[in-house]
């Protein structure tokens, strides 16, 4: 909590201590200066809080601190890795590093993944882990999934009104979003319907600062909380042997909202000094979910590395006991997908290419 | 639903609409018992089985009495069945558990396995309040004091009218049926009295109480999880101040859903007095006393202390009467040793106050006011503690010999300090030659200064609400 939680606390308590009965006078007079009140308030808190970098502190700062305390225990240059809860299972940079460094190559590797994360939401933390860190990646691997593309509120579906969900519809998120659920990225009409009211909701209770000041922290002082989580027992029973199967994949182009926000995002990243931008997802049993990938790694993405786990070598690997879930990996499943895909990773030349 | 649920205010809008709309007392009356049975359902539909009994019983048996004559003996013997059942009915849901496991414990002591395990019973949300009321109606009724309400519905009223249903105030009959039989008119007098006690009492409660709980859970435990404390981890000066938080969190939770409350009834036209009145600035502990949850200390006064001989019957028996009121005033708090010794130390106190301390002079105003919060501070230990292993560690983080851990928490809740002083300042009269000045009753002043105030509370508002402290009460 910051200091200025008491200060308004304060203010408050002066204000409610204050009222006293008015006198009588126009209903345009009471609506105008009432919303000229709450507006000036309104104001004058988003003012502090963004002066004093205060904002609805979430499980993902807690990752972005951890990844910045990596970040700062050598000068190797940093990749990281941003997703949702696929990556936040599948990708251990411990392992990883160690991995890279036993191949040659001193790169530190940071995982920034969280649940239901959107590519916008996962967006705004990169930038955060760069302003915290004051290092710019060298290398961004950025996961895709077709749940993103296809629902533009991908959160609504897991949690509403909370602290995280309130906080990451800022006015160009919710713009983004907006523009995605226009273009039919979302379940059907009343879908479509509820992630409209949903997200105005939740755009307005961020414009309106609800909860910013009460639980409101500068970012920097959350505990911070490594965001790998390793499972090592499954939570339910899956059939293994869906990982053997395969769909062919289609070259396309994913849909046109989410296809404008990673071009901006490349654009952003290559224009603030990250050396290259890479897409990937981690397996999951659907063999249609990984053919998304694929198609979209030999479609919009050709032009940049992109590892799909649609690769049956891998896949092969993974019929057993290493599923949490038919989507998540246990951490035994976890250590054979990081081999993979930094041989992956060596394969391709990122490491080097442009160096 | 609580207050501070979005759900509640859309609950409110429509039953304040309806009700204003609905000519007619009776027809009014019958809305607000209906929004009553749903708020209260809203918890756990089985409870109203529970409040319709102790409503029943209650009715019943007043009726009974209005049939016979002051001092007959059917008289007299009803009233006692009526108040045995509405303690049995709180025996049973709140402390059945609680002897059953202490006896069970005790026996173990000494080898005995009873062979019996503490059932779980469900507490009903705000029983210990509606029980309370009920009690004083018959105590009433049977001390004369009262005539007896034949009518049903308004005794039902009375039990179970929805804003101070689950939390009190603990509202006395003899005020609360004549107002029931008054004609009521809406006016923007009613609507802006209410609001000025709905709007303090949303800052302290969710402005600022639902805020505290990040400070003191870390460091006291979830209350809803026992045995999940580490007070090991945590420096001294972390424990003294999650004390020090957890008395602004009682105090700022408690009189704030207090002030919400009679908010909403003088919405509707009813008047419940205030429960707080700023203890925190009180110099002597039983002026704390008179400031602090104000309709229990004296429910307790009239129908525990006072008929038990009150000060009439010597000094030694009088110190007698403090200590057991006191101590049955802790356990009406929670069911655990902890609420007794809460109890017992504010009876002891206030023994010792009145041996000692016979005139406010004795020790001086600031001498006091330190000495009573101090101790104040000190006993809101284990009525937080989980245990009393846990309450002597954090007492012992007061004397400084405690060797700490040395996770902190923010340094910033001291400044509470200042604000429950800037509250009883302003709650107690302060700057009000300028609270009264005209300028903040001119009405683009007014609704200016309500628009900020909302906005203020939308910043401070709880986005994890934390359920009402008394709520376990």
């Amino acid at each position: 909590m910051h200091w200025s939680f008491f200060a308004i606390a304060a203010l408050g308590l002066l204000l409610a201590h204050g009222l006293r009965l008015p006198f009588a006078g126009s209903k345009t007079t009471a609506i105008i200066a009432f919303l000229a009140g709450l507006a000036v308030a309104v104001f004058a808190v988003k003012s502090l809080a963004l002066s004093s970098g205060i904002g609805r502190t979430t499980d993902f700062d807690s990752f972005v601190n951890a990844a910045v305390i990596e970040a700062s225990e050598d000068y190797a240059p940093i990749i990281v890795f941003t997703g949702a809860s696929y990556s936040r299972n599948g990708i251990d940079p411990e392992r990883l590093t160690i991995a890279l460094r036993e191949r040659g190559y001193p790169h530190q590797v940071v995982n920034l993944s969280i649940e239901a994360a959107s590519l916008l939401e996962r967006e705004q933390h990169l930038q955060q882990f760069i302003q915290l860190s004051g290092k710019v990646p060298d290398l961004v691997f950025i996961e895709v999934a077709q749940d993103f593309d296809h629902r533009a509120a991908y959160m609504f579906g897991n949690s509403k009104f909370n602290m995280r969900a309130i906080e990451q519809f800022d006015l160009s998120t919710t713009a983004w979003t907006g523009f995605g659920i226009l273009g039919g990225a979302c379940d059907g009409l009343k879908g479509c319907v509820l992630d409209t009211a949903y997200l105005g909701l939740h755009s307005m209770l961020n414009t309106l600062n609800v909860g910013l000041i009460g639980r409101g922290e500068r970012a920097a002082n959350v505990k911070a909380v490594p965001a790998y989580d390793p499972q090592t027992e499954p939570r339910e029973a899956v059939d293994p042997s869906l990982s053997l199967k395969t769909k062919p994949a289609e070259v396309f182009q994913g849909p046109q909202w989410i296809r404008s926000y990673r071009y901006q995002q490349q654009q952003r990243l290559l224009a603030q000094g990250t050396r290259a931008l890479a897409y990937y997802q981690p397996p999951v049993l659907d063999p249609a979910a990984r053919a998304y990938v694929e198609g979209l790694c030999e479609g919009e993405l050709f032009a940049f590395d992109c590892f799909s786990a649609n690769a049956p070598d891998l896949m092969a690997q993974l019929n057993g006991g290493y599923w949490f879930d038919s989507s998540h990996l246990l951490d035994s499943g976890t250590a054979i997908y990081n081999a993979w895909l930094v041989e992956q990773i060596v394969e391709s030349g990122i490491l080097e290419r442009g160096r | 639903m609580i207050f501070t649920d979005p759900i509640f205010f859309a609950f409110l809008a429509l039953v304040f609409g309806s009700y204003w709309l609905i000519p007619g007392k009776e027809a009014r009356l019958n809305l607000l018992l209906g929004a009553s049975a749903i708020f209260y359902g809203w918890w756990d539909w089985r409870f109203l089985g529970l409040i319709g009994f102790v409503i029943l019983i209650s009715w019943a048996v007043a009726g009974f009495a209005a049939r016979r004559v002051p001092g007959d003996r059917h008289r007299r013997l009803a009233l006692i069945v009526g108040i045995s059942a509405n303690l049995a009915v709180i025996a049973v849901f709140k402390y059945f558990g609680f002897f059953a496991e202490s006896a069970r414990a005790t026996l173990a002591t000494i080898g005995i396995d009873p062979g019996w395990t503490a059932l779980n019973i469900l507490l009903p949300v705000g029983i210990s309040f509606y029980v309370f009321q009920a009690i004083s109606y018959i105590v009433d009724v049977a001390r004369g004091d009262l005539e007896p309400e034949l009518r049903l519905r308004r005794v039902a009223m009375y039990i179970a009218f929805f804003p101070q249903l689950v939390a009190g105030p603990i509202v006395r009959a003899a005020s609360f049926f004549p107002q029931m039989e008054r004609v009521k008119t809406l006016s923007s007098a009613l609507v802006f009295a209410g609001l000025r006690a709905f709007a303090l009492g949303f800052v302290y409660k969710a402005g600022i109480a639902d805020n505290l709980a990040q400070f003191v859970d870390p460091v006291f435990g979830d209350a809803q999880i026992p045995g999940d404390t580490d007070l090991a981890a945590w420096s001294n000066l972390a424990l003294i101040s999650a004390t020090l938080a957890f008395a602004a969190l009682i105090y700022f939770d408690f009189a704030g859903y207090s002030l919400m409350a009679i908010g909403v009834a003088r919405w509707f036209g009813f008047y419940i007095p205030k429960n707080f009145d700023h203890p925190y600035a009180s110099p002597a502990i039983d002026d704390f006393w008179r400031r602090w949850h104000i309709s229990l200390s004296s429910w307790l006064r009239d129908y525990l202390y006072i008929p038990l001989g009150g000060n009439r019957l010597g000094e030694r028996k009088t110190y007698r009467n403090l200590m057991v009121t006191m101590v049955l005033g802790g356990l009406w708090h929670g069911a655990a040793w902890t609420f007794v010794a809460w109890g017992a130390m504010h009876g002891a106190a206030l023994a010792f106050h009145r041996a000692f301390f016979k005139t406010r002079a004795a020790i001086g105003f600031i001498y006091g006011l330190i000495a009573t919060q101090i101790f104040v501070l000190l006993t809101w230990v284990p009525f937080r503690a989980e245990s009393f292993g846990d309450t002597l560690v954090i007492w012992s983080a007061f004397t400084g010999l405690r060797d700490g851990g040395s996770a902190e928490i923010s340094a910033w809740v001291w400044l509470l300090v200042p604000l429950i002083a800037l509250d009883a300042f302003l709650g107690q009269g302060g700057l009000k030659r300028l609270k009264t000045s005209r300028i903040f009753r001119r009405p683009a002043f007014y609704w200016a200064s309500l628009g900020v105030l909302s906005g203020i509370l939308l910043a401070l508002y709880p986005l994890e609400a934390s359920p009402f402290v008394y709520f376990q009460f």
